[in-house]
């Protein structure tokens, strides 16, 4: 049996992560069958290795564990909007009003918690108002096989008072001398008055050097106190998203001619082709600011329909809106940005001499410049729809979407014709036809008296039961097509809609012109 | 490409003393200027990077810029009837120009729509005739695709053209429909540029035709039955419908469509007689016209005498 990656540890042998450090490697992690074992992270290698000699080792890799991390963040966006890590192994996500999405707390910390467990990942999770609360109830409560506590809303206090007081990620000597005190737990410390605590820690001395002075340590843990409890606001930074690659030029001389804006947009185009050369990605939104002197701005939007990073297609896009653009009394700054990202490989040039223009140029080119400039709903391709009514078996999907190859499923029926051109809504015609399924013998049409000479039919499409739910006073009718030619040759594609002898107070049934034939 | 300025003006003393002479110096004059204006012309339409030279320039320049487009020099385009292909020329139809397709204009109060339908159908049936690689450019106003109709992809299936290989130009004024189609051939990379509009007047028609020659791309245009004709076109067509080949299986149902085509204009050949006038039936399996063969002389005279004055 193969494995996927030969270099992978194995998951059914003791493994521990090593680092080099100042006395030695030192053990840092180590999964559950270390753990059992008795193998600690601290340990010194050495140590380890005559605890257990068969110990697999793997040098700990902190950068990938931390863009691992970083990503596992962006990941969660889908819980909370704002959220970032919480030291090494931990991250925070602030769930104000998101719990109802999915249906209560406890669904949401369900949700998480086996999702992170899918990953592989081993999970203790916590949910507070505020996030130090999480954290403690995360890191010390006792979870269930769930994996996650909840603090009911407002009762924080009783949630946490069974704690230990490191759950507050207080420093060791505050830790050291609150354990010294006998204040074990944080309901012991909640209970205790004030000003009480700064009085205790200056009669005790720990005997070590300390690095600040009693007063200073008990107002840290009165402040973590009152952050973990809500009585205080905490200081906490989300995650911010990578900003757009932007490219920016000011002028020193305000700019008026049109060819001195077009030659800065080049300039622009070619700067930011090169930024997102650096990432290996592609534009597909553009957004051009001119900022005015008089402190006004102008904003020119384009858009394309692949990812590009060629700057002349960048300003072949953008010079028609530049040149709309009225400068004032000048343009001093501009600023390109890339709004809309899509990864993009870098291709490789051609290796003999010059670039050749490839002889078939791309239609992508093309269609962004029309789309650009007429409106993108008006440049658009037709799509098919999975639906057996004639209309709404095709949609229009915009040109710019950059969706080309649509799989087109083969009709059931090879063998049934449709016109080539299809009027939206169909036109009522007065027919004159034989009664009840015959087909129309002479019709009129925008006012024009048709005769037909030959006719095929009926083909029945009846409508889609389910609008009948919908509308149960007047349900939808079958509908007969028939493809009729008349004497001149003209084909058309006409439908009756409606039985003749179904319903009597339906009323009769209407003929339709649908689509012509060539 | 920087000129120096020509002299305009001819010398006031006539070096051989006759006015005869100095007429014939400024004629001369004149016509070398007209040249020089044409090939500017032509050169800046042809794109900057290339030195252009005039489409009526020697055979080896244009060798020479279908060796630079290379890879466009495909199969000539044909209909694949032979007695319509043989009126064309031996290359068959130009692929560098405009070509105009009209519905046939028919009696006062007759609908046009079916005339436009046969039209269009002719055009696309033309456009998978091309058997060029690429997509298809269909520009119209939007206000006529209200009165014809709109194109719909399971009816192009039927006639064999696959629906993602159009891309449909939706503009909303005749000057725009004109912009996007000279785009499409400015682009270079289509089969084929379908535009429907109203009337081409002189100016744009000629930009049109200089853009379709100096980027090989073929154009069609389809345009109001009663309008004037299209200057500085290839071939000029009219289309309309005609009854249909009889039904293999149902005597009463309609079978492959025919169209009553006449050609009225071919730059490439002259025609011997005024116009030439064909039926012509569209064959599915071979996807190629055919000439309908021996049509009954009364339904032929009768979409004769409905087409009524041209």
């Amino acid at each position: 049996m193969r494995r996927a990656d030969p270099d992978a540890a194995p998951d059914d042998r003791p493994l521990a992560l090593v680092e080099a450090g100042p006395h030695g490697i030192v053990v840092v992690a180590v999964n559950l069958l270390a753990r059992a074992e008795s193998i600690r992270p601290g340990q010194s290698l050495s140590d380890a290795r005559a605890i257990f000699p068969g110990l697999l080792t793997r040098k700990i890799e902190r950068d990938k564990d931390q863009a691992a991390l970083v990503a596992l963040i962006r990941w969660s966006g889908r819980y909370g909007p704002a959220r970032n890590s919480d030291g090494d192994k931990g991250l925070w996500i602030d769930v104000t009003g998101v719990p109802h999405l999915f249906g209560g707390e406890h669904r949401l910390m369900g949700d998480l918690a086996g999702r992170l467990r899918a990953f592989g990942l081993t999970v203790r999770a916590g949910l507070a108002d505020t996030t130090l609360a999480a954290a403690a109830l995360a890191r010390f409560a006792p979870v269930g096989k769930e994996g996650f506590a909840i603090a009911p809303a407002g009762r924080m206090q009783d949630a946490l008072a069974g704690l230990p007081v490191e759950a507050l990620g207080l420093e060791d000597d505050a830790v050291l001398l609150l354990k010294r005190l006998g204040l074990r737990h944080i309901g012991q410390l909640c209970d205790l008055p004030r000003a009480a605590l700064a009085r205790r820690f200056r009669e005790l001395r720990t005997g070590r050097r300390r690095t600040r002075s009693p007063a200073g340590l008990a107002g840290a843990v009165l402040a973590r106190l009152d952050a973990a409890l809500g009585r205080a606001p905490e200081a906490r930074r989300a995650l911010a998203e990578a900003p757009p690659p932007l490219a920016r030029r000011i002028f020193s001389e305000p700019l008026i001619s049109s060819e001195g804006i077009e030659s800065a947009v080049a300039e622009l185009a070619a700067d930011l082709s090169r930024m997102l050369g650096q990432t290996a990605d592609g534009a597909r939104r553009l957004r051009l600011c001119l900022y005015r002197v008089d402190g006004t701005v102008a904003e020119a939007r384009a858009g394309t329909s692949r990812s590009c990073r060629e700057p002349r297609h960048f300003l072949q896009l953008l010079a028609p809106k530049v040149s709309a653009v009225d400068a004032g009394f000048g343009i001093d700054a501009l600023t390109l940005a890339a709004t809309s990202l899509e990864p993009l490989d870098p291709e490789q040039a051609a290796l003999g001499g010059g670039l050749e223009q490839d002889a078939r140029a791309d239609p992508a080119i093309l269609i962004d410049r029309l789309a650009n400039r007429l409106g993108a709903e008006r440049v658009f391709r037709l799509a098919p729809y999975g639906s057996h009514i004639p209309e709404r078996a095709e949609v229009h999907v915009p040109a710019l979407s950059g969706k080309e190859r649509f799989k087109v499923s083969p009709s059931p029926l090879g063998f049934t014709l449709r016109p080539p051109l299809l009027f939206a809504p169909p036109e009522p015609i007065t027919v004159l036809a034989e009664v009840p399924e015959g087909p129309p013998a002479r019709f009129t049409w925008r006012r024009v008296s048709h005769t037909v000479a030959r006719a095929e039919g009926p083909e029945r499409i009846e409508p889609e039961w389910w609008r009948a739910l919908g509308n149960p006073a007047k349900p939808p009718c079958p509908r007969d097509y028939y493809r009729i030619e008349d004497d001149r040759g003209a084909r058309y594609w006409v439908f009756r809609e409606g039985l003749y002898d179904r319903d009597p107070e339906a009323g009769p049934p209407v003929w339709y012109m649908h689509g012509l034939f060539g | 490409m920087v000129q120096a300025p020509v002299e305009l003006w001819v010398s006031s003393v006539p070096t051989s003393g006759l006015p005869q002479a100095a007429a014939a110096l400024r004629q001369q004059k004149l016509d070398s200027l007209r040249a020089r204006i044409r090939r500017i012309e032509l050169a800046a339409d042809a794109g900057g990077g290339r030195a252009g030279q005039a489409s009526h320039a020697g055979p080896e320049d244009e060798a020479a810029r279908s060796q630079r487009l290379a890879g466009r020099v495909g199969p000539p385009w044909r209909l694949g009837a032979d007695e319509v292909d043989a009126l064309l020329g031996p290359d068959g139809l130009e692929i560098g120009g405009v070509h105009e397709v009209k519905p046939a204009a028919g009696e006062l109060g007759a609908s046009w729509a079916a005339a436009w339908a046969a039209a269009l159908v002719f055009s696309l049936a033309l456009g998978i005739r091309r058997r060029a690689p690429g997509p298809i450019l269909c520009c119209r106003p939007a206000a006529l695709a209200s009165e014809l109709g709109g194109l719909y992809g399971p009816g192009l299936c039927t006639l064999d053209l696959a629906p993602d290989r159009l891309v449909i130009v939706e503009a909303a004024n005749a000057a725009d429909t004109l912009w996007a189609v000279e785009e499409g051939l400015r682009s270079g990379s289509l089969a084929l540029v379908l535009g429907v509009l109203d009337a081409v007047a002189l100016t744009p028609a000629r930009r049109l035709a200089l853009a379709a020659a100096a980027h090989r791309s073929p154009c069609l245009l389809l345009t109001h039955p009663r309008a004037e004709a299209t200057a500085a076109t290839a071939t000029r067509w009219r289309v309309g419908p005609a009854p249909s080949a009889p039904h293999p299986l149902d005597e009463q149902a309609p079978g492959a469509p025919r169209f009553m085509v006449d050609l009225e204009r071919c730059r490439a050949q002259p025609l011997s007689a005024a116009t030439a006038s064909f039926s012509l039936e569209w064959c599915d399996e071979a996807l190629c016209f055919r000439l309908a063969p021996g049509m009954a002389d009364r339904a032929d005279a009768a979409c004769r005498s409905g087409r009524g004055a041209r």
